[in-house]
């Protein structure tokens, strides 16, 4: 939007540093408004004439100027060129001086309108700018609570209410760091079979439910389906999804566990 | 689920009678009401204060007003300041340059072009590009959009001008930024409407918001 003009200076030999003195304007109006202030003249009485010459002067010296912003410059330069063009015109004699309106009063008018806004726009930036000239803590999004949250809560009752959401979720299961326990297939069947009889049924789930441990109960399943294999267990389901019922064949004094093809377990 | 052993207490929030939560002490109630707005950094209004400080809204005025007064008195270096529709504590002015250093931000900057284009949306609104490129003599689009990004201005509908162009008006943030608690509160323009009494419907003087026609 701001355009420099390069204030014309004299070639300088090589390796030295050009003072260069530039001016930034904010647009033909900015232009026009500096040019009238350095000729020490109200807006009101702007000189067009001297004035023209000025800002025509200035636009040929104008660099990097885009194509658009140089629209906007010589919009004012065409207009500045044609109040120019009206004044050096003689009057028509029998319109009178005083009842001719002003040709510039509209150009007038829009520069003291935009002077004030310069003005205005100066007033806001003398004001103490939020990160610029004052910082406010940062913000970290806190929720501004309408209604504060009230815990009715000692912290006895917390304790409390800690028991009773750990009671509903149950005891934490046990976890044990043992060295892997050396069960082995021989010692599940000799216990699986010391409990059962030829002449009783015994349940599956209250033998499973017996054994507190994960692989036990492992080696449980496994001796039951090896036993059943060799016939020398009798399953028995009555219902589906019921219970399993185990009777084994003969008395545990007559079977010889080594007989058994046992399958290894890894 | 339906075994739960006898010890478990029904959990129960809410039902238990809540103790009713006064106003501060008298002596602690300014004391109060700079931790609150210490504990919150955001724009606090006064009927959020009062609200937390279980006090009438007059009481929390007046108290924001001795407060105020403390830290300019007291050598500190907060300022309690008044912007948009609340209130915030701030660094003093004067203490920008080491502020911005332990705070390792770039000052916040507005070019020339920009607060003039601000400076006519915010007397001018609501207002369209066309007026501000007419009132500026420069095409206004680079500047307005970045404005719209910094979110200091914002479009809201558009006007009755020929091919109905978008119209735009200033934010909250425009407020707080500037530390403005309102748009009436931003200085008059100098003499706007004495120098063009003909003119003078074209140009919004104060107050602000309000449409032409009003």
């Amino acid at each position: 939007m701001s355009v420099a003009v390069a204030v014309s200076m004299p070639l300088l030999p090589a390796g030295v540093e050009p003072a260069v003195r530039t001016e930034v304007y904010d647009g033909p109006l900015d232009l026009l408004l500096v040019l009238i202030r350095k000729e020490g003249v109200e807006i009101r009485d702007v000189p067009i004439a001297r004035i023209c010459d000025n800002y025509l002067e200035h636009l040929n010296r104008l660099q990097e100027i885009d194509v658009d912003t140089a629209g906007d410059y010589l919009v004012l330069a065409a207009t500045l060129c044609q109040l120019k063009a009206r004044e050096l015109l003689p009057r028509p004699e029998s319109v009178p001086v005083e009842d001719e309106p002003d040709p510039r009063e509209a150009l007038v008018q829009r520069l003291l309108d935009y002077e004030r806004y310069r003005e205005a726009a100066d007033a806001l930036a003398a004001r103490p700018l939020l990160d610029r000239d004052m910082f406010a803590r940062p913000a970290q999004d806190v929720p501004i609570s309408e209604q504060p949250v009230e815990a009715n809560v000692d912290s006895m009752g917390l304790g409390l209410i800690y028991a009773a959401i750990m009671a509903r979720l149950g005891k934490p299961e046990v976890v044990h760091a043992v060295e892997a326990e050396r069960l082995s297939m021989a010692e599940a069947v000799r216990w699986l079979l010391k409990r059962l009889s030829p002449d009783a049924e015994t349940v599956f789930a209250e033998l499973m439910l017996s054994l507190p441990d994960r692989r036990q109960r492992i080696f449980l399943f496994l001796s039951v389906l090896e036993l059943a294999r060799s016939g020398t267990v009798e399953l028995r389901q009555v219902l589906h999804l019921g219970s399993i019922r185990l009777r084994s064949q003969k008395a545990a004094s007559e079977i010889n566990v080594d007989d058994l093809a046992l399958q290894a377990v890894p | 689920m339906s075994d739960l052993p006898d010890n478990v207490i029904p959990l129960s929030f809410g039902e238990t009678t809540a103790p009713t939560v006064g106003p501060p002490p008298p002596e602690l109630f300014q004391a109060a009401l700079e931790a609150c707005l210490f504990a919150n950094p955001a724009i606090l209004t006064e009927n959020q204060l009062s609200t937390a400080l279980r006090s009438s809204p007059s009481q929390v005025r007046e108290a924001l007003l001795g407060l105020q007064q403390k830290f300019e008195t007291l050598g500190s270096g907060i300022r309690l300041i008044q912007a948009g529709e609340g209130w915030q504590l701030r660094t003093d002015a004067r203490l920008s340059t080491w502020v911005a250093a332990i705070r390792g931000v770039r000052p916040f900057k507005l070019s020339r072009a920009a607060l003039e284009t601000l400076a006519v949306i915010a007397y001018r609104q609501p207002v369209s590009k066309g007026v501000v490129d007419e009132i500026r003599g420069v095409d206004c689009g680079g500047v307005l959009r970045m404005l719209l990004e910094r979110g200091l201005v914002r479009s809201v509908g558009r006007s009755d001008e020929p091919g109905h162009p978008l119209s735009y008006s200033t934010t909250p943030a425009f407020l707080h930024t500037f530390g403005i608690r309102s748009l009436s509160d931003l200085p008059t323009l100098r003499d706007l409407r004495a120098l063009s009494p003909d003119d003078a419907e074209s140009v919004n003087v104060l107050p602000f918001g309000e449409s032409r026609d009003s």
